[in-house]
């Protein structure tokens, strides 16, 4: 008998960590919560774009009947994928907790289950397992996103009025891009605190809280953007208030900002804001989100191969 | 022909408690092994070095003659593994659980051999169900049906018949024995209890405090303590447990 | 009677000791005081910084020999600083609230304690009662702590002492809060006692938290007609307000749908209430806190009905003790 290769086990591993992810009954209702966020949002782009074009026929009514000139329609003069910039705030809440939470399942399963010491007997490199648990991760974000940019696809060809061409497709990609992105680290975070921490209650906890500090305190320590304001897509064009204390924090904190970074990027690809933001440069945001990426995975294979097998399930 | 299990000179320790210290043992292939000791002896923690869940502070220890720190991937594929509490995946039935650790282990023709092991175990109709739906016995079925799909010269059992009832006590040991007999494995079993020793075993180590205080086949020991001697009495002689 | 009372004090006491030696709940009340002091020193010196650029622009029009009487003075409203604190309890207290009902229901799930609880001479009443005023103190000490710093930092920071009238208004938002982060512990204690699974109770809760806190004011927020276009619809086009209430009027089905949703959300009734006690929003600034209250009235309401609504829930709904004693 050979033990089975470094490839065969991830595949082994990642295939059944999908195929126990999609019977686990939280995961499923996040994607539920997530998708039915997907249609909201493209509900809301739609009868926006509704919204205003009822408004603008009744408005080129008024301004005919006063003889006035007719002003040309703001619909067309938005840009297209603008209408989904509620998608930023859905990604930015629900999608990053949905992954965190899905992060933490595909190790806490294992671990809680007591199936950790009988995969770690068996003749199977832990790097392939870390390895395994990756891919499941992310290619079930990869799936989620495709999901979710197939309802935004359809949404576009049904919406009238809207300029369609090359670079809107390239920049809902662009989106999509930096969504998983920014899901996936959160991801791996929840996967590393579940790998980690000895009870359950602190290795999911610990990263709820380290997602709620990135997305309402830090902005606020480096922009001034007040915690309800940094739901906004609008905000990533604020420009902090012009102290020392600003610029200081945001050179420290900026880069460690991920919520920002995110939010930015988002932003500028849906042309919710223009390109030239505030503090941040595109440049600089997508590489804080590949560096905290690539550290995240780096320390989630790391903690899967100090794991200690022998006392591998919660204490709580 | 290399030795089933090596071991020599192993220490475990966690800072200034030791929870093996300088354990020597050797056992020949086809024994069927009884590792005595009272609760926090250093048992468990032996096994899950052999299985190399746990890194040995120093010592070494092979199985089959393969290194289990150096060649631990060689070790691992001639060993099988049954943990005191079989937990495996809930949610999905056994023969899912079964196939993917037959995967995992490197089993060429997994379906096959889930049956053949099914059927040695003489449990075909648990295949189709649940593991979350199962009873203590079943799961542990279905835990030995995991540990041997492979069919590795090396058995471990720690604490195999804990929490079962007699009648489940009576078909795990048959089993036991038929493993032994029928597919010439190597069992290494570890107990508290007296009377699992006498009925399977061949051989038995105690452990006391984390070192091996006795060692010999089961035909000797039972020679040397006699009838007048409880088999209960020569372990508490053997290792007193540390007044409470 | 005594006896009940007696028995409640105990459980409340044991939950008391309970949750002050969970670390998760000291850490969220103190992850939720750092976070409302940074928010509120953030606050001050954005504030000193919007203060140095209006001296210096008014600096420059003197120099230039300008007259500097139209550019306004920033206005400082020391109450108008805890915006962004406000806005920490509102999204984390709720998860102060949701954490704790959790805690205090899995700390007897699955561990047969409620067996050992129940075979001695005590009502399910008088359990819950137990809990919930164990936890209630527990929710008022920790905002307490939270409030209390608060109004310290904002001594030191505003430089200058807080009028008795300031302290009453935020001694008001401090109980309003309480309450609103009641309702937060009442949803967790209650989807964790109530759900077959606990970590699923937990997400539970928590998706309920990101849709009322988070989502519901946001969606009302852009289903704004006005608010669909950057700028405003109306300004885009250059519709003159008399014509622009008109073709209002025929979105008033849309109107109630959005504030519907706002209205959906103790969240938002929260923040209102605070906001105008408070003075942050504008036309409540400087009245008087009996017109502010009789305004808000409603919110008022809004809150104390849904704690209310769940605690009468939660009585009603019978103990699965089969299930809670059941290992997990």
């Amino acid at each position: 008998m050979t033990a089975p290769s470094f490839l065969q086990t991830t595949w082994l591993i990642a295939s059944s960590t999908m195929k126990h992810g999609t019977r686990d009954r939280t995961v499923a209702l996040l994607a539920a919560m997530f998708f039915v966020m997907i249609l909201i949002a493209a509900y809301l782009g739609w009868s926006a774009t509704a919204t205003v074009n009822a408004i603008y026929a009744k408005a080129a009514l008024v301004f005919q009947a006063q003889g006035k000139p007719v002003p040309p329609n703001p619909v067309g003069e938005t840009p297209p994928l603008s209408v989904f910039r509620n998608m930023v705030t859905y990604v930015a809440l629900l999608g990053a907790l949905a992954a965190l939470v899905l992060g933490h399942q595909i190790m806490a399963t294992d671990r809680k289950s007591g199936i950790v010491p009988l995969l770690f007997s068996r003749p199977a490199r832990r790097t392939a397992i870390a390895t395994g648990k990756i891919s499941a991760l992310f290619l079930t974000i990869v799936g989620i996103l495709a999901i979710s940019l197939l309802v935004n696809i359809f949404t576009l060809l049904v919406m009238p009025g809207l300029a369609l061409n090359a670079g809107v497709w390239i920049g809902l990609l662009k989106f999509y891009t930096v969504s998983a992105l920014y899901m996936f680290a959160f991801a791996m975070l929840g996967a590393v605190c579940a790998t980690r921490f000895k009870t359950e209650s602190v290795a999911l906890l610990l990263p709820i809280t380290i997602w709620l500090a990135l997305t309402f305190i830090v902005p606020q320590v480096t922009s001034n953007i007040s915690p309800m304001a940094a739901l906004n897509p609008m905000s990533a064009n604020i420009v902090p208030p012009s102290s020392h204390f600003f610029v200081i924090t945001s050179s420290v904190f900026g880069p460690l900002s991920i919520a920002e970074a995110y939010r930015f990027l988002a932003s500028t690809y849906l042309g919710v804001v223009p390109g030239a933001g505030a503090s941040t440069t595109a440049g600089g945001a997508l590489l804080s989100l590949l560096v905290t990426n690539v550290m995240l995975l780096g320390f989630f294979t790391l903690s899967v191969k100090n794991l200690d097998a022998s006392r591998s399930e919660y204490r709580d | 022909m290399a030795l089933a299990i090596e071991i020599t000179k192993l220490t475990k320790s966690y800072g200034t408690f030791v929870a093996v210290e300088n354990l020597n043992l050797q056992i020949e292939q086809g024994e069927v092994f009884g590792f005595l000791g009272h609760n926090g002896a250093g048992k468990t923690t032996t096994i899950h070095i052999l299985t190399s869940l746990l890194a040995p502070t120093s010592g070494k220890a092979s199985i089959c003659g393969y290194d289990i720190v150096d060649q631990g991937m060689a070790a691992r594929t001639n060993l099988g593994y049954v943990p005191e509490s079989v937990r495996l995946y809930e949610q999905i039935t056994a023969f899912e659980n079964l196939l993917f650790f037959a995967r995992l282990s490197g089993v060429e023709k997994p379906k096959s051999s889930i049956d053949e092991t099914l059927m040695l175990l003489d449990c075909p109709e648990l295949s189709s169900k649940c593991v979350g739906s199962m009873s203590k016995g079943q799961r542990q079925r279905i835990g030995l049906a995991q540990a041997i799909l492979h069919r590795p010269p090396v058995l471990f059992l720690d604490e195999p018949t804990a929490g079962l009832d007699p009648a489940g006590i009576k078909t795990l040991r048959d089993l036991i024995t038929k493993l032994n007999r029928e597919l010439g494995m190597t069992i290494f079993m570890n107990t508290h209890l007296i009377s699992e020793v006498s009925k399977t075993c061949t051989s038995i180590g105690v452990l006391s405090h984390g070192q091996l205080v006795y060692r010999d086949s089961i035909d000797k020991v039972m020679a040397r303590f006699g009838d007048d001697q409880t088999l209960e009495d020569m372990y508490l002689s053997l290792a007193p447990p540390k007044a409470a | 009677m005594t006896d009940a009372l007696s028995q409640i004090r105990v459980l409340a006491a044991k939950e008391i000791r309970d949750a002050l030696h969970t670390h998760t709940i000291t850490l969220l009340t103190v992850f939720l005081t750092i976070a409302a002091l940074v928010s509120l020193s953030v606050s001050a010196i954005a504030l000193r910084a919007e203060y140095q650029s209006y001296i210096e622009a008014r600096d420059l029009l003197i120099s230039l020999g300008k007259s500097a009487a139209d550019l306004v003075p920033p206005a400082f409203f020391p109450l108008k600083l805890l915006r962004g604190f406000i806005e920490h309890v509102e999204i984390l207290g709720a998860v102060l609230g949701i954490v704790l009902g959790y805690r205090a229901v899995a700390v007897e799930r699955g561990h047969a304690t409620l067996a050992l609880i129940f075979t001695r001479p005590i009502t399910q009443i008088v359990f819950l009662c137990g809990k919930l005023a164990g936890n209630i103190l527990m929710i008022f000490a920790g905002l307490a702590l939270t409030f209390g710093v608060g109004a310290v930092a904002l001594t030191i920071i505003g430089g200058v002492g807080l009028a008795g009238n300031d302290l009453l208004r935020i001694l008001m938002v401090f109980v309003s809060a309480s309450f609103y982060v009641t309702i937060f512990f009442l949803l967790g204690f209650l989807l964790a006692l109530t759900l077959k699974r606990l970590p699923t109770a937990l997400l539970i809760a928590l998706a309920i938290w990101l849709s009322l806190v988070l989502i519901a004011p946001q969606i009302g927020d852009t289903m704004d007609p006005d608010n669909q276009v950057a700028g405003g619809v109306f300004r885009t086009l250059g519709v003159p307000k008399p014509e622009e209430k008109e073709i209002l009027r025929s979105f008033a089905n849309y109107e109630t749908i959005r504030d519907g949703i706002e209205q959906a959300s103790p969240a938002k009734h929260f923040e209102r209430l605070s906001f105008a006690v408070l003075g942050i929003k504008d036309i409540y600034n400087g009245q008087p806190i009996s017109d502010v209250v009789k305004d808000r009235i409603t919110d008022v309401w809004w809150l104390f009905l849904i704690v209310a609504a769940l605690a009468l829930v939660l009585f009603l709904t019978p103990l699965n003790l089969t299930r809670l004693i059941k290992e997990q």
